[in-house]
């Protein structure tokens, strides 16, 4: 592209000693350069690397270039005289800093409205760091220069800075220092006293210009974006805000400012693609069956990423701020959160050896390899120290979570291999992490004294131990403040992320493995959360963090992709290979190394199969490339053949193993996941099995896991349960709590599967009759409640319903929940509307047994059709039948509920009684068929006078504890 | 310490076929190395040689004496001196597993009132973890042996059910650590268990149809999706077999 009238004007900006430097040529200068898209080169690596050095120039565009920018050719622009047309003998000149810039500092695009504006695709604002100096030729030559031409020349200043300049980064006030403020993506160089560029900067009070920074690599920039001056200069309004000498600028009736809203619609860009891949994906299921989706999204970053290029601008690149601080912690809470903690603590000895000596072991192992390599692998690689090679290796030996859960979580296979590699992953982070700064410590020491290795050692502890101290610490608070959250439901998942991001950010904040502290806090609150929380709150959290997760994950693959693009590679054949070579050697010999040990005491042994499996699902992902993309290139400076070896590996691990695990696994017959339901048997038995071991345990006299397990139980339940938990929940127990969470599901597919037409199969055909043949129903007398007081009662419970109802339909935006009953109402709606096709079902066997069913289906289809048609006789639709069922499942606490509802809805005070035996009372009108209330079923509003009954429904009569005949039938 | 187990064991021996003597109960001494496979006379069941190694055998042998107070049998009462045992809800089916003659391996049935140290060994073997060398067939068997001991547990009355009744015991007593629950939740839990159980065992029932109970062959299917065999056992069990003399 740098051809014709383009190289000649960068010629001219280029050699100081054109003669073209005067600020007035510029006009002419922009008119020349007016074509656009000249210079990519121009967001040239300088923006992140720091000034000075030479290699300012993508090679690429080198050759296009004068001479002039030449590596070496380039030093610094404060080393360069230029002889300038204008010897200004302005103060400023010799003020104007001339430090080179920090890595990633201020890049003067900031200043320039073509920066302000860039095309969409380039997230990483250091992009085009030249733009501003590149603009005149003057500037290119001395960035000292800058300053006085600025303030000399109003019309240029009007150039750089119209008063539209989408950032608006000058105040309306030209005096007013102006900080500018970059949170996102230009951390480092925040603040700027911006007025110094306005032309009004002239104002004397004015500080001096200390802040303008300027990168050394001014100069290397070509003369790009001469024709973002154009636009400026069509639009004379632009200019309008110089002041009064120029004419007032129209309202803008349409305007665009991309600037102002450019980092936020970006991201929501990037965000849009990765999900619409993600979509694109599971639309063809045809490819998502062989290549698993890590492979494939990695696979549209090199693509996006080089069509970005193709284009000519510069893919962003997968900054290592914004992995660790925004895209890593939503997977890892999701992991911890929804831990498997049984398999996770049975396992845990296993995982701590895979994770802690695996990954040192790894490191290592790999580490000094690499070093034998370096030693005699060529020029090269001659400089790559022992520590460097260590620090390398402790890079890319710890296996990732992300990429191992999403491979994992698509072969389906067995939850002893699956927690093993993924919980290895987990915790290897506070190997990583001390590692990693221990040796980049070390590197910069003359020498490392057998002290700080001790040292090393101990803040291993100290970083891991710490870590889930800190998740612990937040855990607990969030159990607690959940307790106090029933009248605000609708923050209640906010305190969930919120305290486990601050976990995670606390860790960090010490240098303590983040990862851990997030999934111990997790861990550590999930259980009380989830008893204190209201049924939709859970909900929330769950999807929420499903989503958040793997969005994450998505524009993780996808970054890397586009990452491999954009970034510097350096690739020398000894080294990448023999790291990939090495990194699976490693691997393999210490799975198995360290499972021959480990099986030693393991009770279920790991078999060959198993081992092969861990071996294969070490896989490598990004948190290895944004470790290595944080090492300061000062002291690093093979870092970029480090990238590219890491990268190999990633890619050869996802891509290669990430595809061929799947059909290794069947392959191999590994034993997969079993897909079960959790049934309330499979949960009595677990609980059986518990106690009984510890039983044993305990006759046995020896103190192993399930007698510790069982006293930490016992403490819980003692104290931590009361302080962490709200209410009458912390005394319900384990098994309960499951049942109501099973009866809650099954009525809620039982709604949304459209009332009654189809029985959930935990229920299914099967009735309390069949499993209650010995004994015959009992005639037992009803409690007699006088017809007057039946009418009295109805009444009242009608009315306060009905106000309940209404009460629901209001909507307010700030609380979920308007009524603080409606909790309790739905749950309760459930639970009744569940308990009475129970009774429903029962009384159709157990009082019409004329009616005999022909078939199982038959029966079905016929109860699911019109469950009334059934209902034993009712008398006349005044009369209100009572129905007492004991074993419908009305736990004490729906009970409970119920009570407080009624309660709730003042004055119910005619039937004390009942209140206190606990009924249930139920009003069906038919004046309100399908109001709110979304849990009526759908045959509601059918035989409308039957639905006058009213079931008092009762759990207690007390049966007598060895009766063994839970079935009253109706009045008969 | 495990490592304390495998120190050096005054009496290890060749720990094997010792044909079990009708009360030989006498035979147990420091030494009693007999193990439980090929043990019984009667045993219609050959499980295969526990590995139970004798450092073990010399543990529960020890544990044996400090519970039967240096006698020679233990009864049920012995077991209460067990401080830890008694937290546990279903301390009362524990105990009485252990009397339970099914699972000593007897013809006969009923409850005994007195077991001896060979009868406490053969209760423990019950608790034995897998082991590698198991083909399918001896897997299969061992997974068999462990739910019929549990099966024995839940089935109170000998009759080759679990009926509702007896179900909502287990619940019951799995439940009777918390003070504050009422019969009634643990029986509406009995009951929702037991329509799952009929559900999953018989399928579609008609309304004449009756379940009477979990047999044995439901109770296998019930437990299809967890593995026993990795479950339950105890760690103490679980050494190498050193002490193994083939």
């Amino acid at each position: 592209m740098p051809t014709g009238p383009v190289s000649a004007g960068s010629r001219c900006f280029a050699n100081p000693t054109a003669p073209c430097v005067s600020p007035e040529l510029c006009p002419h200068a922009k008119a020349v350069h007016g074509r656009r898209g000249l210079h990519g080169g121009c967001r040239s690596p300088c923006s992140k690397r720091s000034g000075g050095r030479g290699l300012l120039c993508s090679p690429g565009r080198a050759g296009g270039l004068p001479p002039c920018r030449e590596p070496g050719h380039t030093p610094t622009c404060a080393g360069h005289s230029p002889p300038l047309r204008h010897p200004l003998p302005h103060p400023l000149l010799r003020r104007a800093p001339t430090r080179p810039a920090h890595r990633s500092g201020f890049s003067p695009s900031l200043l320039h409205p073509r920066c302000a504006a860039p095309p969409p695709f380039s997230i990483a604002p250091s992009a085009s760091l030249h733009s501003l100096t590149s603009l005149h030729p003057a500037l290119h030559c001395a960035p000292s220069l800058l300053v006085p031409c600025l303030a000399l020349h109003p019309h240029l200043c009007a150039l750089f800075l119209p008063p539209s300049t989408p950032l608006c980064m000058y105040s309306p006030h030209p005096c007013t220092p102006l900080l500018l403020y970059f949170p996102f993506l230009a951390p480092p160089c925040t603040a700027l006293p911006l007025t110094s560029l306005h032309p009004a900067s002239h104002c004397p009070s004015l500080p001096p210009l200390a802040a303008l920074v300027i990168p050394g690599g001014i100069t290397t920039a070509p003369p790009a974006s001469a024709q973002e001056i154009e636009p400026l200069h069509k639009q004379p309004g632009n200019h309008s805000g110089e002041g009064a000498a120029k004419p007032r600028k129209a309202f803008p009736v349409l305007g665009i400012d991309y600037g102002h809203v450019r980092i936020p619609f970006e991201i929501s860009l990037w965000i849009l693609l990765a999900c619409l891949m993600k979509l694109g994906f599971h639309v063809i299921p045809s490819v998502s069956n062989i290549v698993p989706e890590s492979c494939l999204l990695i696979v549209v970053g090199l693509l996006v990423g080089g069509l970005i290029k193709g284009v000519g601008e510069k893919p962003p690149i997968l900054r290592s701020e914004i992995f660790f601080l925004f895209l890593l912690p939503p997977i890892i809470l999701d992991a911890g959160y929804f831990l498997p903690l049984r398999q996770f603590t049975e396992n845990l000895g296993t995982i701590l050896i895979f994770a802690v000596v695996g990954t040192l072991w790894n490191a290592f192992f790999l580490g000094g390899l690499m070093y034998a390599v370096c030693q005699v692998g060529g020029t090269g690689l001659n400089h790559i120290g022992l520590l460097a090679n260590l620090l390398f290796g402790s890079i890319i030996s710890a296996v990732d979570p992300v990429a191992v859960l999403a491979v994992f979580e698509e072969i389906h296979i067995n939850e002893l291999l699956h927690i093993l590699v993924f919980g290895e992953s987990l915790l290897n982070d506070a190997v990583t992490v001390v590692l990693y700064h221990l040796f980049e410590e070390f590197a910069n020491f003359e020498q490392v004294t057998i002290i700080d290795i001790i040292l090393g050692f101990l803040s291993f502890f100290v970083v891991s131990l710490g870590g889930v101290f800190v998740g612990v610490i937040y855990g607990v608070i969030a159990a607690f403040t959940s307790r106090f959250t029933s009248h605000i439901r609708v923050i209640e998942p906010l305190f969930v992320f919120l305290y486990s991001y601050m976990a995670y950010l606390s860790a960090e904040l010490f240098h303590l493995s983040g990862i851990m502290a997030l999934i111990a806090s997790g861990v550590v609150m999930r259980p009380y959360v989830e008893a204190n929380i209201s049924h939709k709150s859970h909900t929330t959290i769950k999807y929420f963090l499903k989503m958040w997760s793997s969005v994450s994950e998505t524009l993780i693959f996808i970054f890397l992709g586009v990452s491999t693009v954009a970034g510097h590679h350096y690739w020398n054949w000894t080294f990448v290979i023999s790291t990939l070579l090495f990194c699976l050697i490693a691997r393999v010999l210490g799975v198995l190394g360290l499972t021959w040990f480990i099986n030693k005491f393991r009770i279920v042994k790991l078999t060959p199969k198993d081992q092969f499996i861990i071996a294969y699902g070490g896989l490598r992902g990004a948190i290895a490339f944004s470790l290595c993309y944080l090492l300061d290139y000062e002291h690093f400076n093979m870092r970029d053949m480090f990238l590219t070896a890491i990268i190999t590996v990633i890619f050869f691990t996802v891509f290669v193993q990430g595809m061929t695990i799947r059909p290794l696994v069947d392959l191999l017959a590994v034993k997969k996941k079993q897909e079960t339901k959790r049934s309330i048997n499979e949960e009595i038995h677990t609980q059986f099995l518990d106690h009984l071991l510890t039983g044993i345990e305990d006759i046995c006299g020896h103190y192993g896991h399930h007698h510790w397990k069982d006293k930490l139980n016992r403490f819980n339940k003692k104290y931590v349960k009361k302080c962490l938990i709200a209410g009458e929940r912390s005394k319900e127990p384990q098994l309960i709590a499951f049942y109501h969470k099973m009866e809650m599901k099954q009525a809620i597919e039982l709604v949304e599967s459209g009332g009654l037409g189809k029985i959930p199969s935990a229920v299914s055909t099967v009735s309390m009759q069949n499993i209650q043949p010995k004994t015959l129903p009992v005639e037992r007398a009803l409690p007699a409640l006088s017809k007057d007081k039946e009418e009295e009662i109805r009444k009242i419970l009608r009315n306060n319903l009905q106000k309940t109802r209404q009460r629901l339909r209001s909507y307010n935006r700030h609380t979920l929940v308007a009524d603080p009953y409606e909790e309790a109402w739905n749950q309760m709606l459930l639970r009744r509307q569940k308990a009475r096709q129970l009774e429903q079902k029962i009384n159709n066997y157990l009082t019409v047994p004329a009616h005999k069913l022909d078939s199982p289906t038959m029966s079905r289809a016929r109860i699911g059709s019109d469950p009334l048609a059934y209902e034993p006789k009712p008398d006349s639709e005044n009369l209100p039948i009572i129905t007492i069922d004991p074993a419908s499942p009305q736990s004490p606490e729906s009970v409970d509920l119920a009570n407080e509802e009624l309660k709730g809805s003042s004055h119910l005070s005619s039937s004390p009684e009942e209140d206190e035996e606990g009924l249930v009372m139920r009003v069906k009108e038919p004046s309100s068929p399908g109001t709110d209330d979304v849990f009526t079923p759908g045959t509601s509003d059918s035989p409308s006078n039957q639905r006058m009954l009213r079931c008092l429904s009762d759990p207690g009569p007390r049966p007598e504890p060895e009766e063994g005949e839970p079935f009253i039938p109706k009045g008969q | 310490m495990f490592a304390a187990l495998h120190g050096p064991a005054p009496g290890r021996f060749c720990s094997r076929v010792l044909p079990r003597a009708p009360g030989a109960g006498g035979s147990a001494g420091t030494s009693a190395g007999t193990s439980m496979g090929t043990s019984t006379g009667t045993s219609t069941l050959s499980l295969c040689p526990p590995p139970v190694t004798s450092d073990q055998i010399e543990h529960l042998h020890r544990r044996f004496k400090q519970l039967s107070r240096d006698q020679l049998t233990i009864r049920k009462e012995n077991f209460d001196s067990i401080p830890d045992l008694e937290f546990n809800p279903i301390r009362s089916k524990i105990v009485h597993a252990f009397f339970d003659k099914r699972n000593l391996r007897q013809e006969s049935d009923g409850l005994a009132d007195e077991i001896d140290f060979e009868d406490f060994l053969t209760i423990m073997s019950y608790f034995r973890p897998i082991e590698t060398s198991m083909d399918e067939e001896q897997l299969e068997r061992f997974r068999r042996d462990k739910l019929k001991f549990l099966f024995h547990m839940y089935d109170s009355d000998r009759d080759g059910k679990i009926t509702l009744h007896e179900y909502r015991n287990v619940v019951e007593e799995l439940l009777s650590g918390n003070p504050h629950l009422e019969k009634e939740a643990a029986r509406s839990i009995a009951d929702g268990a037991m329509m799952e159980a009929a559900s999953i065992c018989v399928g579609q029932m008609g309304p004449d149809q009756v379940y009477e109970g979990i047999t044995f062959e439901d109770f296998l299917k019930m437990w299809q999706g967890i593995d026993i065999e990795t479950k339950m056992h105890v760690r103490f069990l679980n050494m190498e077999p050193i002490g193994h003399c083939y």
